[in-house]
């Protein structure tokens, strides 16, 4: 009861703080931008290739969705920053409330105003692909990116929940979300796509968990585009770019397929992996939360 | 019968003590005030009495209810004014009311009386579906005050509640803790700088320094510790000459004659037989800024830090 009514209190303050919002939604902004101005042009061809254009917006959709897994939560938990340098926590600390009850309110809080904010932008893009091309995701597609959606944001959630610990003013917590604002796009192969990185700093992107993500929503959102594709037709067109030749090229270069140490990571080690994140970061956020001590 | 009783209570950060053996009781249904400049320890021991702080060494126990053992009691037994509000200002105070309304597990219908009792005693309606942030000062603090008193706590701890307020606001909430006071048997624990707030005081702790320096009723420290005087401006020498003639004790001050009484009749009989030395006089009460200079040796300023004499 007291559990629920502090998250729909964080869940409120939310969402009627308009900016924290709009911050949180910046970096998809950038990226959406970015598309319209820069990357779409790299994916024009002469030829007329049926499911060319759905598949470049569904990359970009699927980019858009783990943005959003990754900024709202981040941005939501300003709230927990702002309450303690405020001091409006401590009207918490002497109410009759367990410390780990209003501190996971944070936590639970960020997992589903980052979930719902990524679900309406599922939603969105939908539409959008919809009046586009006719296009809408199977069901079982839709299940699977609800799904990726759901640990994505526990993952995200429980990081940030863990780095936000330690920061103590509403400053640094603005500075971190401009810094991974700004990252992000790179981090996660959006700005430049991953096959114009080098081998190196491809292999250090394809270990942190921000890309393993960002690849789990691109095969799952992408299947279906990708399926739709006459790769032989593209073979034989000259002026192809070699990475929109074959499908494995394609999704090598746009980061679908991630490769660790030679090894490719598929759906299920992805997931695996990414479950991995969840729980280290989970466990790590719940020693905090065990720590949390006043004065 | 005590509600709250501190025994050697002992806080430490890093190399700072800022309680240092503090022990008093408090009285059920009384007005309790615990008074002494910034950085007295003041905050840090109803911190620690509203189990925001732990202590080092001491024994803290609130209706009976031990510090450390069995904490939620004493948060159901408190409610507590912050300096600062605590409030969420982008949300109305009647949203504030009703989330605080969920921590003590107070149902729709209980949040509805209790709104209905703040709006006879403070008139919160009128802005009870305001949004915080377009509150004034003193209605911001009234909402705090409401937000304190929401789950009818036994003690009301109210922690420098008019600092930062205009001279009218303050004056208005003063006269709700006084209404508070006189209306419900409610033990009020206040702390503060403002001297003119312990007056009406049933018992006062002077803390200086982390330590308790003097404690009685305001009246009782008074008399104990400060004395009326008869302030005396001298045309020339010669007065203070004749006071030292008669014996009688006196200081300087901005040139003007200090002379401690007993009395006030005292006071007139001096000036009555000197009159011929001095442009004028006035006799002064004793009031609750000298029984702190005398206690302490400092002076209390008006932003609560201390002026040493």
């Amino acid at each position: 009861m007291v559990l629920r009514t502090l998250v729909e209190r964080h869940l409120k303050l939310f969402v009627r703080d308009r900016w924290a919002v709009f911050f949180s939604l910046l970096s998809i902004l950038i990226v959406l931008m970015l598309f319209m101005l820069f990357l779409r042009e790299a994916f024009v061809l002469d030829a007329d290739i049926d499911g060319l254009d759905r598949l470049v917006h569904s990359w970009i959709i699927s980019g858009v969705l783990m943005l959003s897994t990754v900024t709202v939560p981040l941005g939501f938990l300003g709230i927990m920053i702002r309450d303690i340098d405020s001091g409006t926590i401590n009207d918490f600390l002497v109410a009759p409330i367990k410390r780990s009850h209003i501190v996971l309110s944070y936590l639970l809080a960020a997992l589903l105003i980052g979930t719902a904010f990524s679900t309406f932008n599922l939603v969105i893009g939908q539409l959008y692909m919809f009046i586009r091309f006719g296009f809408l995701l199977a069901p079982l597609s839709w299940l699977w990116t609800l799904l990726v959606i759901v640990l994505a944001t526990s993952l995200f959630a429980s990081l940030f929940f863990f780095i936000v610990t330690y920061v103590k003013t509403p400053n640094a917590h603005g500075t971190m979300q401009t810094l991974v604002g700004t990252l992000i796009g790179f981090l996660v192969g959006l700005y430049v796509p991953l096959g114009n990185l080098g081998n190196v700093i491809r292999n250090i992107l394809s270990a942190l968990p921000t890309l393993q993500v960002a690849s789990l929503f691109r095969i799952v959102y992408m299947a279906d585009p990708l399926k739709d594709i006459p790769w032989k037709t593209l073979e034989t067109i000259p002026g192809v770019p070699y990475f929109m030749r074959t499908r494995p090229a394609f999704e090598h270069f746009m980061g679908v397929e991630l490769e660790l140490f030679g090894q490719t990571l598929s759906l299920g080690v992805l997931i695996v992996v990414v479950f991995a994140w969840v729980c280290l970061f989970t466990a790590l956020s719940t020693l905090r939360i065990a720590r949390f001590k006043t004065g | 019968m005590h509600i709250i009783r501190v025994k050697d209570l002992r806080k430490k950060y890093e190399n700072v003590e800022a309680v240092k053996g503090v022990s008093f009781d408090v009285r059920n249904g009384t007005f309790f005030a615990l008074l002494g400049q910034n950085g007295a320890g003041k905050s840090t021991t109803i911190e620690i009495i509203a189990t925001l702080k732990s202590k080092n060494e001491g024994e803290v126990i609130v209706d009976g209810a031990v510090l450390g053992k069995d904490d939620d009691a004493i948060r159901k037994t408190l409610g507590v004014v912050f300096q600062y509000s605590v409030l969420d200002k982008e949300l109305t105070v009647r949203e504030n009311l009703a989330i605080r309304a969920g921590f003590y597990n107070m149902d729709k219908e209980r949040l509805r009386t209790r709104i209905e009792t703040f709006s006879s005693l403070m008139d919160i309606d009128a802005f009870i579906d305001r949004r915080v942030k377009t509150l004034s000062g003193g209605e911001r603090r009234k909402a705090d005050l409401a937000r304190a008193l929401l789950h009818s706590p036994k003690v009301l701890i109210l922690d420098e509640p008019t600092t930062g307020l205009d001279p009218k606001s303050r004056k208005d909430l003063w006269e709700l803790i006084q209404t508070i006071k006189t209306e419900t048997d409610m033990t009020i624990f206040l702390t503060t700088h403002y001297m003119e707030e312990v007056l009406d005081a049933d018992h006062v702790v002077i803390l200086d320094e982390g330590l308790v320096k003097a404690e009685d009723s305001a009246e009782n420290l008074r008399l104990k510790h400060a004395s009326d005087t008869l302030r005396i401006v001298p045309k020339d020498a010669r007065l203070s000459q004749a006071l030292k003639d008669e014996g009688i004790p006196f200081t300087w001050k901005n040139s003007i004659v200090m002379v401690p009484l007993k009395d006030a009749f005292e006071g007139l009989s001096i000036a009555t037989r000197h009159k011929a030395h001095f442009e004028s006089f006035e006799i002064v009460k004793a009031n609750m800024d000298d029984v702190f200079l005398n206690i302490t040796g400092k002076e209390l300023l008006e932003n609560g830090t201390e002026n040493p004499r």
